[in-house]
């Protein structure tokens, strides 16, 4: 994608627009072509086999990669729109340079994601014929409509960038092309939701395998799982998208020549991890939901996920949600050092360690453990004598809204940082924000200590009361929060810049670990339906069609997140090339 | 920027790597799907029970809500000794209809402080077949009770046909159902209470066939009384259900070439091509006459 500032015309902006148009239409006339070839030569089939790589290992290889680069270019357009629009309201360049930064990044990532769909899509229709005909029969007439909304995503995302400065005059116009480009990447998401949540939650089908009738297509679309799969993978791409420019902005920082350089790539990545962080919060409540209907589904397949065979990966999950809290926590304790004033709360920051913490830890200990026999007798049974209480949801519950809370907290005390309330009613603010906390506290620990004498049904829906606890308190906390700083004195400038090399390898931790997340956990939901295609509908009579070891799984994952950091490398590369040309043209 | 890049791709690799790690130090095990079991009714009952045994233990996954020893899951109830309660459960019902219908509609009956999760064991996803659900059956009579169980013919050739069930077309599926098929004869000339329906195509129309399933006294075939058939299928069935079930009668609905055309993928394809790269040129050329 060239650079929009080259030339101020609409020619030039349409000129690059239209090749985003040829080079969509170029890769979808490709992957007709060689299905349409290459189903030719072969000879029918219900499933075939890829050489060397299991049929069903590269299909989760692309499909995965397919939906990393497709969560970036859904959530990053989402939080630049916001950028752009506080870049209008506050009249701040910075905030608009940000923003154009960040779509810089998803130039070359819009591709990839076609690309890897186009892969996707003939490995399907190659290796996996007869589940196709299944989905075809479901969802055949939504196809035509997913590509007219693709052509129209590309023809607004394109037009969003090479407008950029065109329009920089006329920014309502801008923010609308932005609204679009949005509007049509939610489509895209709820689409292809719908045929996802299908396959775990079918509804609306009558009969088996091919054998079907759709009885309500409808149902079919807007099937059992298909809004919390929505609400959570909307979250997701935000959180993620937000890594992910984080990451960019710490690369360009350890880059950077200049102290100008580093200063702005410092500032990006704090927005970066700022925005990750807001999306994570309540991304636990989301997957709680969506895990929740599951249950409501099939209580077989929420048990399967959480008490049978999948039981396990949960621990690694814990591991990877605590070593989040740590990172984020650790970003924010480093930032604040270039914060005049925020030595005032470094002595909160012990307390704040021990919640993550104890909260990681108790989070991370197994109900039951894998033992050897010996291990077992010692113990008296699978469940470790003392420890074991801690691997009950009621622990959990409270461990995870706890680190939420104090996540919450260090960073109203990062943003507290140089500034002193001078509101006349600060103190009682505060004394009620305390209360508020405290009040919490109670509420969550309560209900945990409480679900230990009442029966797993009871106890379960305690944690809504906590959810909703935490959430309150946030949400009242900054209700006084902001209008109590409102007119703050500031005890100096944030020094943007000032930050030592470690804390951008924090922000890369963040990435790969929130990457990681994104594989462990797309790997969980799928592999939930173990040897069904469609759960209950159609069934996975493949040579694949069983549930690998963790070991193996957990590989195939950590493959998968190798190969996108490379291919976001290279995505890096060229965004900081095509900024620098432009710099060089202008 | 080469140092730095290669800094930053070990760290990467490294923490890869560090999640990689954790993944093996978990329990290995893979999970392949049941197969299913060679039940006749020559099978003893020993070898009965041992294999409901294994499908209550792994096809069937009942371990993850009953237990049948002292530790393990209560979200059912409890297994031991319902060998000897099934037949007091319920009353006037032995432990074996109890038993069958315990498996195939749990809804049916629930036992007192337990709420209905369960899924009937004989539709997927556990999907038993009906000698399965007797090896089932038999393997918790033997908790605590006498095994009565036995594999009838009719069992055997219930648990065959669903094995063979997945070819038939969705309209005959439907069909079948919808017990079309106990009145009307789908293979031969029989006379059963409905006429036979093979070759229909051949004596009425599209429209005609689908004006009988949905108001079928319209117009009654000679030598067969009318207000037999149900006349609720116009409401009960959907518009999809019904245009599969004439679909299976007179044969796929004949089409204009244009539907036809439109029909196929390339030409949907190539309309959006068309379409957007067109819609792009024209308005290149307006931006430049402006």
């Amino acid at each position: 994608m060239a650079n929009p500032s080259n030339d101020f015309s609409w020619a030039a902006a349409l000129a690059g627009v239209r090749n985003g148009i040829v080079k969509i239409s170029i890769l979808l006339v490709v992957v007709y072509a060689v299905i349409s070839l290459v189903g030719l030569f072969l000879e029918p089939a219900d499933y075939r086999q890829f050489p060397l790589i299991e049929s069903r290992v590269i299909i989760w290889c692309i499909a995965q990669g397919h939906l990393m680069f497709g969560a970036f270019v859904l959530g990053v357009p989402i939080f630049v729109l916001i950028a752009e629009i506080i870049g209008v309201a506050s009249k701040s360049e910075q905030y608009d340079r940000m923003a154009k930064e960040f779509t810089r990044l998803l130039a070359m990532s819009y591709t990839l994601t076609a690309f890897l769909g186009g892969l996707l899509l003939i490995g399907l229709m190659l290796l996996y014929p007869r589940f196709v005909i299944h989905m075809r029969t479901v969802f055949e007439p939504t196809w035509f409509w997913y590509l007219a909304i693709i052509f129209m995503e590309v023809f607004f995302a394109y037009l969003y960038w090479y407008s950029w400065d065109l329009l920089k005059n006329r920014k309502g116009l801008h923010i609308f092309i932005g609204v679009m480009v949005n509007l049509f990447g939610l489509a895209i998401l709820l689409m292809t939701n719908a045929w996802t949540g299908y396959m775990m939650t079918p509804e609306g089908v009558e009969g088996r395998d091919i054998a079907i009738t759709v009885t309500d297509r409808l149902q079919a679309f807007t099937n059992y799982t298909w809004i919390p799969l929505n609400i959570h993978r909307f979250i997701a791409n935000v959180c993620f998208g937000g890594a992910i420019v984080g990451a960019y902005a710490a690369f360009r920082f350890l880059c950077a020549e200049s102290d100008e350089e580093r200063a702005r790539f410092d500032w990006m990545g704090y927005v970066g991890s700022f925005i990750a962080v807001s999306a994570f919060i309540p991304l636990p409540f989301a997957g709680y939901y969506f895990g929740m209907e599951i249950y409501h589904y099939s209580q077989q397949m929420g048990v399967s996920m959480m008490g049978g065979s999948f039981a396990q990966l949960w621990y690694l999950q814990a591991i990877l949600i605590g070593a989040l809290f740590l990172g984020i926590n650790l970003y924010l304790w480093l930032g604040m050092n270039r914060i005049p004033g925020g030595e005032r709360y470094r002595k909160f920051q012990i307390a704040i360690l021990v919640v993550i913490a104890t909260g990681f830890a108790v989070w991370a200990t197994p109900h039951s453990i894998s033992a050897t026999v010996a291990e077992m007798r010692a113990m008296g049974g699978t469940h470790h004598p003392k420890l074991g209480v801690l691997g009950l949801m009621s622990a959990k519950n409270t461990a995870v809204n706890m680190m939420i809370l104090a996540t919450f907290l260090n960073f109203m005390l990062y943003r507290r940082g140089n500034m002193v309330a001078t509101t006349r009613w600060s103190m009682a603010g505060k004394t009620a924000q305390l209360v508020g906390i405290l009040a919490t506290v109670g509420i969550v620990v309560g209900y945990g200590i409480y679900g230990y004498f009442v029966p797993i049904g009871v106890s379960v829906g305690f944690s809504v009361y906590m959810v909703l606890a935490v959430l309150g308190c946030i949400f009242l906390f900054l209700l006084i929060e902001f209008p109590m700083y409102k007119g703050a004195r500031s005890l100096g400038e944030i020094q943007w810049g000032k930050m030592p090399e470690r804390s951008q390898y924090v922000l890369f931790f963040l990435a790969v670990s929130f990457t990681w997340l994104m594989g462990l956990m797309g790997y969980i939901r799928s592999g939930i339906r173990q040897y069904w295609h469609v759960y209950g509908v159609m069934q996975d009579t493949s040579t694949g069609a069983f549930t690998p070891t963790h070991g193996f799984a957990t590989g195939v994952v950590s493959v998968i997140v190798f190969v996108f950091f490379l291919l976001i490398a290279m995505v890096f590369a060229l965004a900081m090339r095509s900024e620098r040309k432009e710099q060089r043209a202008s | 920027m080469k140092r730095t890049f290669a800094r930053i791709l070990a760290f990467v690799v490294l923490i890869d790597l560090f999640f990689f790690y954790v993944g093996q130090t978990l329990t290995q095990a893979e999970q392949h799907p049941p197969a299913r079991l060679a039940i006749t009714v020559d099978t003893d009952v020993d070898t009965l029970v041992v294999m409901g045994e294994s499908l209550v233990k792994n096809k069937g996954s009942c371990l993850i809500c009953h237990k049948i020893a002292e530790t393990g899951n209560e979200r059912g109830p409890d297994l031991r000794g319902i060998g000897g309660q099934a037949g007091s459960r319920q009353p006037g019902v032995d432990a074996e209809t109890y038993l069958m219908q315990a498996l195939s509609q749990p809804a049916a009956f629930m036992v007192e402080g337990y709420s209905n999760i369960m899924p009937p064991a004989n539709k997927p996803p556990v999907d038993l077949s009906a000698t399965e659900l007797k090896a089932v059956a038999a393997y918790l009579q033997s908790l605590g009770g006498e095994v009565t169980v036995k594999v009838t013919p009719e069992d055997e050739s219930a648990a065959a046909k669903t094995t063979e069930q997945e070819d038939i077309s969705p309209g005959l599926t439907l069909m079948t159902q919808k017990a079309c098929t106990a009145c009307h004869d789908f293979e031969g000339d029989n006379r059963l209470i409905g006429p036979p329906l093979t070759g229909i195509q051949e004596r009425m129309s599209r429209e005609q066939i689908l004006q009988a399933i949905v108001d079928p006294d319209a117009i009654v075939a000679e030598g067969f009384v009318s207000n037999l058939m149900p006349k609720t299928y116009a409401t009960e069935l959907t518009p999809a259900q019904v245009k599969l079930m004439v679909d299976f009668l007179a044969g796929p609905e004949k089409v204009g070439w244009i539907k036809e055309l439109w029909d196929h993928p390339a030409a949907q394809l190539f309309f959006l091509i068309l379409l957007f790269n067109a819609g792009m040129l024209l308005a290149m050329r307006w931006t430049a006459k402006v």
